[in-house]
């Protein structure tokens, strides 16, 4: 049981760690690609934290099988089977960090185009002595 | 007999499927009129519902839908009262406004389909965020919100500039995005319910504490200063609101920012409630905080609003200048402070979105955005300039507009209170203001020394165009001659928020 504990309690530390590498990484990387996988490490710890706080102790093997209906069954699952909640929500955070990996790449894949650099201070440095553009493109 | 809660709980997801159903169109059918009329049936049809449910709660009612008959504690539940009906009324009738003009605007725009479907998921982000009560739901509406508003910021995509901001503006948000997910994960681990309202009655109620939910306000109240571009992570506003092509500028500086400002309402709630030392305490060091923060954004606003040659970076930082004041009237913590809050809310969003198509109308016309170059280019479009003066001056205070009864309630706010240095920054950042806008207009307006461009076209303004600046611009003086029974409204809602439950 202690055994049980201290695992739990390591891999807790261990993905805090991780949250916090990923959100140095994307805050002091210069890369924009550097700043994408720190992102994506950032968002899948939170993940992996948000499914640990729905675990319990691995007394019964879930999901136990309530049909046909009785109620010793019921409280059986509700005592041993995981949180589902956390796991809809993890569902939805990892289709958001999804839309969010493709949007920045798509953005990072451009602007290497445009500009042949991948680091976000000499894009900036450039950005400033671009000089004024007018608003919208012309079409004819 | 209308069913009320079918009808706005419809609203989001009516929008979704318009912003669906256009690129769909755009396969099928080349023409462009289709696309404009999907678009603006979808933004007037959103429109009526949202003032058929106003006009509803007005009298006091509160409507409540849960989704697949899951109720309140479990389920994700819309709920609207009269501070949600009232944000969700400003948002649809000025993207309703600002979606006219668009109509015009999108002529020149390559890749107008994407434009229009990115503008109708952002504003159902939108109010799928002012309705919900669901704190994940909340996250999910914010990171649709964000998406489409990092997108619209970048639709220029041949533009290095509009790109860097873009992805400036969505790395800060993503990162604030993500600690917001996990402190939302971190009070589900405490309190097992995610309907705020029920956080509220576990922690104000049940328990009377706050401590589990201290790492989730705190982390709230910072991705809100984000969300809404007070101090400390005020920097991607002026760029991204500059880059952006016109109509989105308007529906961001206008509407999107006021996000974080109903988020921290709403979470405020939370703290104010709790009737513990420890909650007065967190509740006076953060409110002293959020004052602090605000005051730095009205003179750094201030500031950059009068040495700016871009025009429309002269607007956004008139955004931060007045996001200043909103967060100023929130920090007090009073209802008199929320109502001003709210009025300022309501003023800004309808100057700054006047006063950004009105000169996108001359900016497109001239293709440029610098001060000097459009000197004494006002002349020669005087309709246009007459908006742009009036939401100029509705900005700066001057009485016969609205823009005068928000500042003078805002100061009020402060006074009753004894904060006197508050009322006294009030005071001092819209003397300031005063040259920055008029330094606008007097170079529009004044013959230009050296001729810079050629004078073209007579102006013409299109009917869509001038029927959008004519509601705004209505709508301006509106609010100074409803002013008493907005006024009563508002403080109406500002007690309703102190309330217990």
């Amino acid at each position: 049981m202690n055994y049980e504990f201290t695992v739990l309690n390591i891999l807790v530390l261990a993905l805090l760690a991780n949250i916090v590498f990923g959100v140095y990484g994307l805050i002091v990387k210069r890369n924009l690609i550097k700043k994408i996988i720190a992102l994506n490490i950032a968002s899948d710890s939170v993940c992996v934290l948000a499914i640990y706080i729905g675990y319990r102790m691995p007394h019964a093997i879930p999901p136990v099988h309530v049909l046909p209906y009785s109620e010793s069954k019921v409280v059986e699952l509700v005592n041993y089977s995981v949180d589902p909640l956390v796991q809809a929500l993890v569902l939805t955070a990892i289709v958001i960090g999804l839309g969010f990996t493709v949007y920045l790449s798509i953005i990072t894949i451009r602007i290497y185009e445009l500009s042949g650099s991948l680091d976000i201070h000499s894009l900036l440095r450039m950005e400033m002595h671009t000089e004024e553009i007018e608003e919208a493109e012309e079409i004819d | 007999m209308i069913d009320y809660q079918t009808l706005f709980s419809l609203t989001p997801l009516l929008l979704v499927f318009n912003a669906v159903i256009i690129p769909l169109a755009s396969v099928v059918y080349k023409k462009k009129v289709l696309l404009e009329l999907v678009f603006s049936i979808a933004l007037a049809v959103n429109f009526l519902l949202t003032s058929l449910v106003f006009l509803r709660i007005s009298t006091g009612a509160t409507i409540d839908y849960c989704f697949a008959g899951w109720s309140k504690p479990l389920g994700i539940c819309y709920s609207v009262n009269a501070y949600n009906g009232f944000i969700a009324f400003l948002v649809s009738s000025i993207a309703l406004a600002i979606g006219l003009y668009s109509i015009w605007y999108s002529r020149h725009l390559r890749n107008y389909v994407y434009f229009y479907t990115l503008y109708l998921i952002h504003l159902s982000g939108l109010l799928g965020f002012i309705y919900t009560t669901d704190i994940f739901n909340i996250y999910v509406m914010i990171e649709v919100v964000g998406l489409s508003a990092y997108s619209l910021v970048s639709l220029h995509h041949h533009r290095l500039k509009a790109l860097v901001s873009s992805i400036r503006y969505a790395l800060l948000g993503a990162l604030y995005s993500i600690l917001f997910l996990f402190s939302i994960i971190l009070l589900y681990n405490y309190v097992g319910v995610l309907s705020i309202d029920y956080i509220i009655y576990r922690t104000a109620v049940v328990d009377l504490s706050i401590e589990v939910a201290i790492i989730f306000i705190l982390v709230t109240i910072w991705f809100s200063l984000f969300l809404s571009a007070i101090f400390p992570n005020h920097f991607w506003l002026p760029d991204a609101h500059t880059e952006a092509p016109i109509p989105a500028s308007a529906i961001l500086s206008g509407l999107t920012v006021i996000a974080g400002f109903y988020l921290v309402s709403r979470i405020m709630r939370i703290i104010i409630l709790v009737d513990s030392y420890y909650a007065v305490g967190i509740n006076y060091i953060l409110s002293n905080i959020l004052l602090v923060f605000s005051t730095i954004n009205v003179f750094y606003g201030v500031v950059m609003l009068s040495i700016e040659d871009d025009v429309k970076r002269i607007l956004a930082y008139s955004t931060l200048l007045n996001m200043g004041y909103i967060f100023m009237g929130l920090s007090l913590g009073t209802p008199l402070g929320i109502a001003a809050s709210l009025l300022h809310i309501l003023n800004h969003s309808i100057g700054k979105a006047l006063a950004f198509l009105s000169i996108g109308y001359i900016i497109r016309k001239y293709r440029t955005r610098n001060i000097y170059s459009l000197e004494g280019k006002g002349r020669e479009n005087p309709v246009t300039t007459l908006f742009l003066a009036i939401a100029l001056l509705h900005l700066i205070g001057i009485p016969p507009t609205g823009g005068f009864y928000s500042k003078l309630l805002l100061f009020q706010a402060f006074v009753e209170v004894g904060a006197y240095y508050s009322a006294i920054t009030v005071v001092i950042g819209t003397a300031l203001s005063v040259y920055g806008y008029t330094r606008l207009l007097e170079h529009l307006w004044h013959p230009p020394v050296y001729p810079t461009l050629e004078s073209k076209r007579v102006e013409h303004l299109p009917v869509t165009v001038l029927a959008s600046f004519t509601v705004l611009a209505t709508s301006i003086f509106l609010v100074s001659i409803l002013y008493p029974s907005i006024n009563e409204f508002l403080i109406n809602i500002g007690i309703e928020l102190f309330e217990a439950l």
